[in-house]
């Protein structure tokens, strides 16, 4: 009985100090965040690819344009393509957002972050005339390369819209 | 001793002296005249409230006593005249202080016949106000709103700040952003007093004066020499980044007055600086800097001719900076008046005055890695003459007066460049007196534009004296406002959201036809209440309208009626305990009966004050109620602004302030501000709990 307790506690120092260990390692892992900067959409749309981690026109994922808003308006928009899935995640901040949605929460409707919709991520004043950015942390699934990306939106002034993203891993 | 003529002495002569004081604190009362009109003699205090004469021996003589901010009092001198000690009440009314605004001359407030509400310098010290915008936007009836652009938007009755003419010393504040004026530029540490006058107003003051008028009047020393040094900080506790009182404003004030022979120079000084404030980072801008300068150099050239030179220096630069966008606004204001005062040997007084005012406004964009997004800039110079021409005949008073202006505007976002516009004016008034209880004045302005046709706005304004304390007074004029350069020529194309906003330069002035009755009830001592109607239609309103989709301009709409009600009260508890409340009600509708947008219809505020005797400590304390109103957004599917679907729920703001005299001249301030901390970050107020303390010295000299 004795060595059955030993045993049984070796093994759990055994885990513990291996939990600390990987804990070690990731605290000094460096931080995948990537911030991007995009294009004045009044001058032209902004279409970028999270895998590649550039513009891309043909393949890309997310993209700021400026949409037809009816009544002859235009307003900026982030546009996702139809090719992705989309959750928001608002339980934690950001950079703790670790945890990969379950598959039942991922939706295809897409238009829920473009302007107009239930979380859209550029939201206009209509009293102040003021463009504000949505706090939301908006994750994406892309079902050809099976990634999820964390995204960010910070700023947006003049055309131009700052956000920031992370890969996640399980 | 302002005046002393001693008759002949001997035996038939009696020595009158003694002390005036101050009832509650038991202080002396310097220069408060002292005057037996049976025998036409008068004699002032001295600095410590003593005054000594001689007059002929009458027991049936009576001693009048008076002094601007004091009860009047009559003595009868049939008893011993020497020491005596005679006590004045303060009047807490400011009825007995001279008003200027309504009739363009100087009038007792309580004998003014058009209705005149007046901010006091207690008031302003009370309300612990940074700035002129804060001060006015603590009473009913009138709201502030910060604009995205920055600066501060007044709404005076419903009406915004296009409608209310507002002046700094009697002269029009040149340099308008997006039409109207900001009242924020002007520091309340230099205002002695603000007085309102609501209802048309064009018949003395011309353009803009369509729904009232705000005089801003400035302090001037009455020492031959004085020095006032202040310091104040303040805190706000800002909700955005939720660390406390911990960022605010700071600002410093230097007066100075020096008396050289005939010459009288001053300077007043302001610096004021917020950083990192909830109300500037509601427009995302981190912090801001004022600097003003304001000189005054007055000249008595003899016992006929006065020369007043004033000039005003303005400075101010607001930086903000965030990762996609770094602005800067710097904004310049420069003044220059020279007044000359002739007072003729036939009793006519000629005063006239030639004034420029310039400003400038410079807004830059520029992206933290350098490219410059936008580089605005827009200049506004006024030049103006201006005379009058007054005579009293008895109680009456004649005057008449010309103007002649012309404005220059330049703006990047105002098509065919440099525009200017150019006016003569003549207006003349009487001020009559009927059957001892009547007192009318009536008078005409006619106003000639180089671009519309020429303008006629006629007032009449009557009181009814029924005693000394029962008052009535009505009063029915026409007021008018000529297009801005802004709503004629603007040509700005609104990239980010899709849309123009073109100028229309056929628009006609707008004009209105405004009546006003009331009743005031005073006792000089006590309390006084005045109930006031007002009444006024709007013709050619300019609003802006959608043309076509995102094709935005300006039109002259039909007719729009605002009317109301005002009551104001002050009681005076005892001599250390004031109160003072107002209670507006507003109905403001477009041709069409609909409530017009952003009116507050309901809105009410009290104060109450107490000034411990002999103590050197105040308390105040301050309530602004505003009832539930229907806010403004802009629909840009109509183009147009429409009814929010939100109705905004009513609010209380509270400030309190108290005062300590630390040592004789050395005074210290402490006040909350809003401290129920209600905000609302769309429709403001935008400054939630604030926190201030200021201290102030001022010294005095002869």
């Amino acid at each position: 009985m004795k060595r059955i307790i030993i045993l049984g506690l070796s093994l759990l120092m055994t885990l513990f100090i291996a939990c600390e260990d990987k804990k070690d390692d990731a605290a000094v892992e460096e931080s995948t965040v990537i911030t991007v900067t995009t294009e004045n959409v009044n001058d032209r749309s902004f279409y970028y690819n999270l895998t590649i981690e550039a513009e891309d026109t043909n393949t890309w994922h997310v993209s700021l344009q400026n949409i037809d808003a009816g009544g002859g308006y235009y307003m900026p928009s982030i546009v996702l393509n139809n090719s992705v899935m989309v959750t928001i995640d608002n339980s934690v901040n950001f950079d703790e957002l670790e945890e990969i949605p379950s598959n039942d929460q991922w939706s295809t409707d897409i238009s829920i972050v473009a302007y107009g919709g239930d979380n859209e991520v550029l939201n206009y004043d209509q009293t102040n005339h003021t463009i504000s950015v949505s706090n939301d942390n908006i994750l994406i699934y892309i079902p050809t390369t099976h990634q999820v990306f964390k995204l960010h939106f910070d700023e947006y002034s003049d055309g131009i819209l700052l956000f920031q993203f992370d890969e996640m891993t399980q | 001793m302002l005046l002393l003529t001693i008759p002949a002495l001997g035996e038939a002569s009696q020595i009158v002296s003694g002390r005036v004081v101050d009832t509650a604190t038991k202080a002396g009362i310097p220069d408060v005249n002292l005057f037996i009109p049976s025998q036409k003699i008068g004699v002032a205090t001295d600095k410590a409230g003593a005054f000594h004469f001689t007059m002929l021996k009458d027991e049936k003589a009576k001693l009048h006593v008076s002094h601007i901010g004091y009860t009047s009092s009559t003595i009868r001198l049939n008893g011993s005249t020497e020491d005596m000690i005679i006590a004045l009440d303060e009047t807490f009314f400011e009825l007995e202080d001279v008003v200027v605004t309504s009739t363009r001359t100087e009038k007792l407030h309580r004998n003014v016949p058009v209705a005149t509400e007046v901010i006091s310098k207690k008031d302003i010290i009370d309300s612990g106000a940074l700035n002129v915008a804060e001060l006015l936007s603590s009473r009913s009836g009138v709201s502030l709103q910060t604009s995205v652009d920055g600066g501060s938007m007044l709404n005076i009755l419903g009406m915004d700040s296009r409608y209310i003419l507002i002046l700094v010393d009697g002269q029009p504040v040149t340099g308008k952003f997006n039409n109207r004026v900001q009242l924020d530029h002007i520091s309340t540490s230099d205002v002695q007093k603000v007085e309102i006058i609501k209802g048309p107003n064009s018949s003395l003051y011309g353009s803009e004066a369509m729904a009232g008028v705000v005089n801003i009047i400035t302090s001037t020393s009455t020492s031959d020499q004085s020095l006032n040094i202040s310091a104040r900080y303040g805190g706000t506790e800002n909700k955005l980044t939720n660390d406390g009182l911990n960022h605010g404003s700071s600002s410093y004030r230097l007066g100075w007055t020096h008396t050289f022979g005939t010459l009288k120079a001053s300077l007043n000084a302001d610096m004021e600086k917020m950083e990192t404030d909830k109300e500037i980072q509601q427009i995302e801008i981190d912090d801001i800097h004022k600097q003003s300068l304001r000189g005054r150099l007055l000249w008595l050239m003899n016992a006929d001719h006065t020369l007043t030179v004033n000039g005003t220096v303005y400075n101010h630069d607001e930086t903000g900076a965030s990762q996609l966008m770094n602005t800067e606004t710097f904004i310049d204001r420069t003044t220059l008046i020279l007044t000359h005062d002739w007072q003729m040997r036939n009793g006519w007084l000629w005063n006239h005055a030639l004034q420029n005012h310039n400003y400038s406004r410079n807004y830059v964009q520029t992206r933290p890695w350098g490219d410059v997004e936008r580089d605005d800039i827009t200049q506004e110079e006024n030049i103006e003459y201006e005379g009058m021409l007054k005579k009293k005949f008895g109680l009456n008073e004649f005057n008449v007066g010309l103007e002649f202006s012309q404005a220059a505007y330049v703006s990047d976002r105002v098509d065919n460049g440099r525009q200017t516009v150019s006016s003569k004016s003549i207006f003349g008034q009487f001020d009559v007196h009927f059957w001892g209880n009547i007192n009318a004045v009536i008078g005409t302005r006619f106003d000639m534009y180089n671009e519309d046709e020429p303008v006629m706005s006629p007032r009449i304004g009557i009181m009814y004296t029924f005693n000394d304390r029962w008052k009535f007074r009505s009063t029915w004029g026409k007021g008018f406002r000529t297009p801005s350069f802004m709503e004629r020529f603007i040509d700005w194309d609104h990239v980010q959201f899709g849309y123009r906003v073109q100028g229309n330069p056929d628009l006609k002035p707008e004009i209105s036809n405004g009546y006003t009755a009331g009743v005031e009830y005073y006792h000089p001592t006590v309390y006084q209440v005045s109930l006031m109607m007002y009444y006024t239609t709007f013709k050619n309103l300019i609003e802006d309208f959608a043309i076509e989709p995102a094709l935005l301009s300006y039109h002259n709409i039909e007719k729009a009626v605002y009317k109301g009600l005002e009551i104001q009260g002050r009681w005076r508890a005892s001599s250390s305990l004031v109160a003072s409340w107002g209670l507006n009600i507003i109905d403001n509708r477009d041709g069409d009966g609909n409530i017009i947008p952003n009116t507050q219809p309901l809105s009410a505020y009290c104060r109450g004050s107490y000034q411990a005797p002999r103590h050197g400590w105040g308390f105040s304390t301050r309530v602004k109620w505003v009832g539930a109103y229907t806010p403004e957004e802009y629909d840009p599917d109509s183009g147009t602004y429409i009814h929010a679907t939100e109705t905004l729920a009513d609010y209380v703001i509270i400030d309190i302030s108290t005062s300590l005299k630390i040592w004789n001249p050395l005074i210290m301030n402490f006040g909350i501000k809003n401290a129920g901390d209600y905000t609302h970050d769309r429709y403001g107020p935008f400054i939630g709990r604030a926190v201030y303390i200021e201290l102030s010295i001022t010294l005095k000299g002869d």
